[in-house]
């Protein structure tokens, strides 16, 4: 087993990795002390591909995806899109990288100036990028309405006029208009009805085979990730425990607290094997003082001696794109007693 | 798409900046005040054409009650001076300082709280700190100090009100443009890779407009009271009439004549008056809340 786990590998063999993360760390000061939101993250996108990552409220995947778009400075750590390092960046050397790195918030609403209309909000990234001339920049306005689903005349309206799922449609036309590589997808459905949110997941499945985008899809929301993701990262009070492609995860959870997570989620194939499980107890556990060792032996059905002491390091169990940060996970052919 | 087309409300504008001024003409207040307002610039517009000679020149008997002539509608004071010119003329200083002052406050207040606001951090804590300086003295004998150690001319006075009145604005810009800050517009903004200063610009001052927009009013009012109150002191420019200056040398004869510090003064209520009217009716009108339908 190597000592020191390699996240990178796992990036299902086509070549570099478009983004990769490396020991990030973000801190922020507050007046009760230093939480660490995310400590020591490791995670590689690649081109085409859609990395779910899950975790509870509160276990800093949201702090991740702003701090990979510099929206929240790291403390520690390297972020490289497609070859740069934007870790080192001043804000204004990353406004021309920005067009490769995209974000759609979970908000579609506050994230839109009402006073504008939705043909201007399009448009205007295209405009401060210097990316056509007027008439053109109407054409992309159309095309991108066109691509997400919404009527032409949308563009002369403003947002208030739009439904939740039509202003998630506006938001994710905006994420589009520069052609980015990656958008990263803050909760982009949890705002909405279930069954808009179909809708929308479908149509970022289509604008990923068509354009070739990746996504960073951060959700709190299992089944949402199911449908999405190629592979999933799991994350727990700012460390990731555990990253598979979805299939293997699906079949074979490792960590316990994937688990925890898998039983969680309803299902009504199977009630009475539901009550049968452990369910996760207890809080999660203040990021103001961490628990020392495993991050999870607080809350941890199997926890020994060790993990009380000893931080497990993402090692790979199994196949070698399936990493788990856990002192007892084993090889299927054993685990599955567990 | 045409699932999109019929789940679409049907076509409407937004009301914000075309219905401004049709909300405002539902709401009395607003109405009264606009008309008032609008009485006094055209005071100040037609004081030349109506009283066409200097204001200060010496027309008529002094201590004409107002009726006593029908050449002088508002009567003479103590020099002789037609009071009706005099506030006609008045009007237009008012309305002048009060307009100017308020400008150079909105400027100075305005730039200090949105930078503050947007870059927080160290930008923050020294202007927070210069505000807070300024607020520490009264603003009013902090103008009076301006314009003893300047010469007192319409700019100084100008200068004087403008540069001691904005630290309230610039806190309550900072306020609104924080709760801005942290929003997801302006990180959306910034990930699509817009210069701060186009952010601050475009997105976040036309939506703190509104609460600007309200003090502004209020200040234009407060800013005629300030100037009344130095040319009362004698701290005006003497070469030319205000209303404050005309109530400050009627003071003399209060008791005898006390008509010619009256009339005056009732055009500074009334100018004040219409201001906060005007404000109060834009306060309401441009409260989101009542416009959401």
């Amino acid at each position: 087993m190597p000592a020191s786990p390699d996240p990178v590998r796992p990036d299902a063999g086509q070549g570099d990795p478009l983004l990769a993360v490396e020991d990030l760390v973000v801190r922020y000061d507050t007046p009760h002390g230093v939480v660490h939101a995310v400590d020591g993250v490791s995670l590689t996108v690649g081109r085409s591909e859609t990395l779910g990552l899950v975790g509870e409220s509160g276990c800093g995947k949201s702090t991740l995806g702003r701090a990979i778009l510099r929206l929240i400075e790291p403390a520690a750590g390297r972020i490289r899109l497609d070859g740069d390092d934007l870790s080192g960046k001043s804000r204004a050397a990353l406004r021309p990288i920005r067009r490769k790195l995209q974000m759609v918030f979970q908000d579609p609403f506050g994230s839109l100036d009402p006073r504008w209309t939705v043909g201007q909000l399009l448009a205007e990234p295209l405009h401060v990028h210097g990316i056509g001339r007027r008439s053109e920049r109407r054409d992309r306005v159309a095309e991108l309405l066109a691509r997400v689903g919404l009527p032409a005349d949308a563009a002369s309206r403003h947002p208030h006029e739009f439904s939740g799922g039509q202003r998630q449609r506006i938001g994710i036309a905006r994420a589009l208009a520069l052609s980015p590589a990656l958008v990263v997808c803050d909760e982009p459905v949890s705002a909405l009805d279930v069954s808009v949110q179909a809708q929308i997941l479908n149509l970022l499945d289509d604008l990923q085979r068509d354009l070739g985008v990746a996504f960073l899809f951060i959700s709190h929301d299992l089944s949402v990730v199911e449908h999405i993701a190629d592979r999933v990262g799991v994350m727990y009070l700012g460390r990731i425990v555990e990253t598979a492609p979805r299939a293997a995860l699906w079949r074979r959870p490792l960590h316990p607290y994937t688990r925890a997570l898998f039983d969680a989620v309803p299902d009504l194939d199977r009630p009475a094997e539901r009550r049968t499980r452990a369910a996760l107890t207890g809080d999660l556990p203040s990021a103001f003082a961490p628990p020392a060792g495993c991050r999870f032996h607080t809350r941890c059905p199997l926890a020994v001696e060790r993990c009380r002491h000893e931080a497990p390091s993402l090692r790979a169990v199994g196949d070698a794109d399936h990493l788990v940060a856990c002192h007892l996970a084993e090889p299927p052919s054993k685990t599955d007693l567990v | 798409m045409s699932i999109a087309q019929s789940v679409l409300p049907a076509a409407e504008e937004r009301p914000v900046r075309r219905g401004l001024f049709a909300r405002l003409l539902r709401r009395p207040s607003a109405v009264a005040g606009l008309a008032l307002l609008g009485a006094i610039l055209a005071m100040a517009a037609l004081a030349d054409v109506v009283y066409p000679a200097d204001p200060l020149d010496m027309v008529g008997t002094p201590f004409l009650w107002p009726g006593a002539d029908p050449d002088f509608p508002l009567g003479t004071d103590m020099m002789g001076r037609d009071i009706a010119a005099g506030i006609f003329h008045g009007a237009r200083v008012s309305l002048l300082i009060g307009g100017v002052a308020t400008l150079v406050s909105l400027v100075i207040g305005v730039g200090v709280g949105a930078i503050a606001g947007f870059f927080r951090g160290r930008a923050d804590h020294a202007l927070m700190h210069v505000t807070e300086l300024f607020q520490t003295i009264p603003p009013f004998l902090f103008a009076i100090v301006i314009v003893a150690i300047l010469q007192p001319t319409m700019t100084t006075v100008v200068l004087a009100i403008g540069l001691t009145s904005w630290p309230s604005l610039a806190r309550l810009v900072r306020a609104e443009v924080l709760r801005l800050r942290d929003g997801e517009m302006v990180q959306a903004s910034i990930v699509l890779g817009l210069s701060d200063a186009r952010i601050i610009l475009t997105h976040v001052l036309p939506n703190v407009l509104a609460p600007i927009v309200v003090s502004a009013s209020i200040m234009v009012a407060s800013a005629i009271l300030t100037e009344s109150s130095l040319a009362f002191l004698g701290l005006g420019d003497p070469n030319i009439v205000s209303w404050g200056s005309m109530v400050g040398a009627g003071r003399e004869v209060l008791r005898t004549d006390w008509y010619v510090a009256t009339l005056p003064g009732l055009a500074i209520v009334a100018a004040v008056l219409a201001l906060n009217l005007l404000g109060d009716g834009l306060n309401d009108a441009l409260d989101p809340r009542q416009n959401r339908r």
